[in-house]
């Protein structure tokens, strides 16, 4: 799934150590998924400056996204279009990742500074001038520091690029009623295929923090996103999602992932 | 304050200060929040005499104002007059938290004439440190704070009769919790003194135990609060002057050794399988042992140890490597959540997947069962010390086979044909 991602440039060994204290769950999953593949784990990227970093998955620009989210506090959602079976492999991209905080590199609290718009186009920008099959935009989401990175252009089966309306840009209709928000996340996904067409099912998601909460809100023909940015707000925890598209099983599954918070 | 003239009595006026300020300042006696970790009783008695009255009845030789209470919140048995004079108190308490600052703070100032007599207050109480936990509870209570003790007389009139005079004298006196003493001389003048005090008391309450607030408390240690003022004088025509002390006390409960932490918890399947998207999880029922300790109102949390495993994904990776499931390899509730009562939490710990997450993997083809293992790391707040302190580790485990899943915590496991 996630091979690399990988500092071009140099770094100090400080910068290093309090990156990985902020962003544990991200080393996490890198140590886990380099033990997959049989590699060492990564090198950690550097706070204080911009980096060109060597992603190699399948899903690059969702790895990037997610460190963003991770290293900034920040819900920036990632979402993808249906590909085609050829038109999502193993790629190899590299991105120049905005420069955080200066300040946090030896600040006790590790929070860079909050990304802007800018920040991400960029990211999207170099993602877009090394991939032609499909196209992604940055949007501003529900809350002023939250984005979403969304497909906007995808190659069809006969092979065009054509453009594409996200699956969570689809209106839904949720009954308003008091249940947890994991049944509330699995009532917006049927709603999404409901409306589109498409099998949407729930992913990885936090259950306990789900289960452990509930809400009462409905969606009365709002977009999904909408929708879910109200649930994600109800939880007592900041949570950021991926909207992942498998077209080996056909099916899009909704994943939640809380994002490091300071208290930790 | 205001003063009285009497016939044969000097003027009284008497301010009697008795001040309990908490650093957490509610506001109210002794309100103990659900965090509280120590808790203060206070016993004692006021007492103002007139004990030299020789001449009666010039002079009353009777106690004036006695009042014994057991608990700084009882506001209405502090005196409210004394003798001839009156007496003004006031008491401020509050608490909260793992701190405590106490203050007692006592004045008296006389203004008038001496026949024979000997105007005494006395403070005498004892401050009992209460721990949250029951007898065996280990503590380590830090305390420090200061004494003083202050007099002034000012001008004087004498004799004031025909036997001859003596000369007005004021003093104050702490004696406990560290002693000071003051006396004017016969001249006018300003005395005062103080002292620091302070000590560590460690150790393991015991009996007596007292409930506050449906939380059981255990005796650790306590301190006496001894302040005495006295004004006296012999055929004084006219004498002004006053005398003070003031006592002063922080008391902190310090480091984790006095804050319960659980020995444990019992995981045991009191709970059930989810329903609709969670019925391939299993919600565990958490209890806080010992079940001796009440660990209500405390907060709790998970995290990880240990990055997991999730091979189900792993595996399932290998045959679609576009698959849209993120693995799971930590806890996935780091919220701070409050024990109820019978230390149960109010929640179950889901350990399992959802269904769709089954569907999923089975439709690339499972054969055998895969598993999914996170380590949690099971944490108690501490808000005498402000830190999370850690009591259980734990492995939870599913695993997702063709025809059963099953979920496991603590090395309880359960499985069922789903």
């Amino acid at each position: 799934m996630i091979l690399a991602l990988k500092q071009v440039c140099e770094y100090t060994v400080d910068v290093k150590g309090d990156w990985k204290m902020s962003n544990s769950g991200f080393l996490a999953i890198r140590r886990m998924l380099a033990l997959i593949l049989g590699m060492t784990a990564i090198s950690a990227p550097a706070l204080s400056e911009p980096g060109n970093y060597v992603v190699q998955d399948a899903r690059p620009l969702a790895v990037v996204a997610k460190y963003l989210a991770e290293r900034h506090r920040q819900r920036i959602g990632y979402e993808e279009p249906p590909y085609q079976p050829a038109g999502i492999s193993s790629r190899t991209i590299a991105f120049t990742v905005p420069a955080a905080d200066a300040m946090s590199v030896s600040s006790a609290s590790p929070k860079p500074s909050p990304l802007t718009w800018g920040d991400l186009s960029r990211v999207i920008d170099d993602y877009g001038s090394q991939v032609s099959t499909e196209r992604f935009e940055v949007f501003q989401g529900d809350e002023t520091d939250s984005f979403y990175v969304a497909p906007s252009y995808i190659t069809t089966s006969r092979g065009q690029l054509e453009r594409f309306t996200p699956i969570l840009d689809a209106r839904v209709t949720v009954q308003p009623a008091q249940r947890t928000v994991l049944q509330a996340v699995v009532d917006l996904c049927a709603a999404l295929q409901k409306t589109t067409g498409y099998r949407v099912v729930p992913g990885t998601v936090p259950m306990n923090l789900l289960v452990r909460n509930s809400t009462a809100l409905g969606a009365d023909g709002e977009t999904g996103r909408h929708y879910l940015y109200s649930l994600l707000r109800s939880l007592p925890a900041p949570v950021s999602w991926e909207l992942f598209f498998s077209p080996t099983l056909n099916v899009f599954a909704l994943n939640l992932y809380i994002l490091p918070t300071d208290t930790r | 304050m205001k003063s009285t003239k009497r016939k044969v009595f000097a003027s009284l006026l008497t301010a009697f200060t008795i001040a309990l300020a908490f650093s957490m300042g509610s506001g109210e006696a002794f309100a103990q929040s659900q965090m509280d970790e120590l808790y203060v009783v206070a016993a004692g008695q006021f007492a103002g005499t007139n004990t030299y009255c020789t001449y009666a009845p010039y002079c009353n030789t009777s106690t004036c104002a006695a009042k014994n209470y057991n608990s700084l919140d009882d506001l209405a048995n502090v005196p409210t007059n004394e003798c001839s004079g009156d007496l003004t108190a006031t008491r401020q308490l509050g608490g909260g938290s793992s701190s405590r600052t106490y203050t007692y703070e006592g004045k008296f100032h006389f203004d008038g004439n001496f026949t024979n007599d000997a105007h005494q207050r006395n403070i005498n109480e004892t401050l009992s440190f209460f721990v949250l936990g029951d007898p065996g509870t280990s503590y380590s209570i830090s305390y420090s704070g200061n004494a003083a003790a202050a007099a002034r007389k000012g001008a004087e009139e004498a004799p004031g009769c025909y036997l001859g005079t003596g000369p007005g004298v004021f003093s104050a006196d702490v004696w406990s919790p560290a002693e000071v003493h003051v006396r004017t001389a016969n001249a006018q003048t300003n005395v005062s003194d103080s002292k620091r005090f302070g000590d560590v008391k460690t150790g393991k309450t015991t009996d007596p135990v007292i409930t506050v607030a449906g939380k059981r408390y255990s005796f650790a240690f306590q301190i006496n609060v001894i302040g005495h003022t006295h004004t006296g004088g012999y055929c004084v025509k006219h004498s002004e002057g006053e005398e003070s002390f003031k006592i002063s006390l922080d008391v902190h409960l310090t480091a984790s050794n006095h804050c319960p932490i659980p020995s444990g918890e019992q995981s045991g399947p009191g709970y059930s399988w989810g329903e609709g998207a969670l019925a391939p999880a299993y919600i565990w029922d958490v209890v806080l042992e010992p079940t001796t300790i009440d660990f209500s109102g405390r907060y709790v949390r998970e995290i990880d140890y240990a990055p997991g495993w999730d091979g189900c994904i792993a595996w399932a990776l290998t045959l679609d490597p576009t698959l849209p499931l993120n693995p799971v390899i930590g806890v996935s509730n780091s919220t701070p959540i409050q024990v109820l009562s019978g230390n149960h939490l109010p929640y179950g710990d889901v350990v399992g997947t959802t269904a769709a997450k089954v569907s999923l993997l089975r439709h690339l083809g499972l054969q055998s069962a895969c598993v999914s293992t996170v380590y949690q790391q099971d944490e108690i707040y501490c808000d005498a010390d402000g830190q999370w302190h850690p009591y259980r580790r734990n492995i939870l485990r599913y695993s997702i086979g063709p025809k059963h899943v099953s979920s496991e915590r603590d090395g309880h496991r359960i499985s069922k044909k789903y």
